[in-house]
């Protein structure tokens, strides 16, 4: 480009530019099958609760702690690596969709103590599988918003 | 009305190929941003160099297991530049579109984009 572009360059260099932005928000975010991944592992909790109370009084410090430690890891550069994601999204950019989810924690806390304190049969399997659903459905939706925005700052 | 300011360092298309490839992200491999930008590894060794020197970007190395590995990260002042560099990139196309360059009548254009000497 020359030190002074033409009105057609400088679009041509717009669109790049947002080209590019989408292409690293894309690839910065979990594939599909992670969130459902996740959706499927957060619902097979809530059951394991429901049906294993045994098991999973023994084994749900050590679970929480290793799901735990995958995230934490997947967000260092070298955990990154580890897992196969060249790119991290930069965090912290969108203080308001941080807002949206913890309002819709809040409220999904609220309805599982709801649902605990009415002696709901078997609440931990509907709650799990409510989570997992959330997590499933919502979770790439809310990732390319994210994500998308991230870009554009 | 501020002039708008082009960045003469992201006048290039590969420097800003790769500063708007590492500007929704931090610590982006340099594999990734050499596929995404379609450059070969002494291409964007160089342009990622004179990056870092202008302030750009940062640059970290280290070892995953023991394969060497490179990563880069948009600086706030390179994030400032870019922004910097986007808006007079619209402020071109937007007048473009409101204004010709010269009308028929003689009277002049919209004012000229400043490029700063500094940096070319």
């Amino acid at each position: 480009m020359s030190s002074s572009p033409t009105p057609e360059e400088a679009r041509q260099a717009l669109h790049d530019v947002d080209r590019r932005r989408e292409q690293s928000a894309r690839a910065a975010g979990h594939s599909r099958w992670a969130w459902i991944a996740a959706g499927v592992v957060t619902a097979a909790y809530g059951v394991l609760a429901d049906r294993e109370p045994r098991f999973l009084s023994n084994w749900s410090s050590i679970i929480v702690v290793a799901l735990l430690l995958i995230v934490v890891a997947g967000n260092t550069r070298r955990g990154g690596a580890l897992l196969g994601r060249p790119v991290r999204a930069r965090t912290a950019a969108d203080p308001a969709s941080m807002l949206w989810v913890a309002l819709v924690l809040i409220l999904f806390i609220a309805a599982a103590t709801l649902a605990v304190a009415l002696h709901t049969p078997h609440a931990a399997v509907w709650i799990g599988l409510a989570g997992g659903v959330l997590l499933a459905a919502a979770g790439p939706w809310w990732q390319r918003r994210v994500l998308s925005r991230a870009a554009g700052r | 009305m501020s002039t708008p300011r082009l960045d003469p360092v992201l006048l290039d298309p590969t420097r800003l190929t790769i500063v708007a490839l590492l500007a929704g992200t931090q610590w982006a491999e340099f594999s990734f941003v050499r596929d995404a930008a379609q450059v070969s590894d002494s291409v964007l060794s160089k342009r990622i160099s004179g990056l870092a020197d202008g302030g750009y970007v940062e640059v970290r190395k280290g070892y995953v297991g023991k394969r060497p590995r490179t990563w880069i990260n948009l600086s706030a002042a390179g994030r400032a530049a870019l922004s910097a560099h986007v808006a007079a990139l619209q402020e071109i196309a937007t007048r473009a579109e409101q204004s010709p360059s010269t009308s028929s009548d003689g009277a002049p254009g919209p004012d000229p984009v400043v490029v700063p000497e500094a940096m070319t």
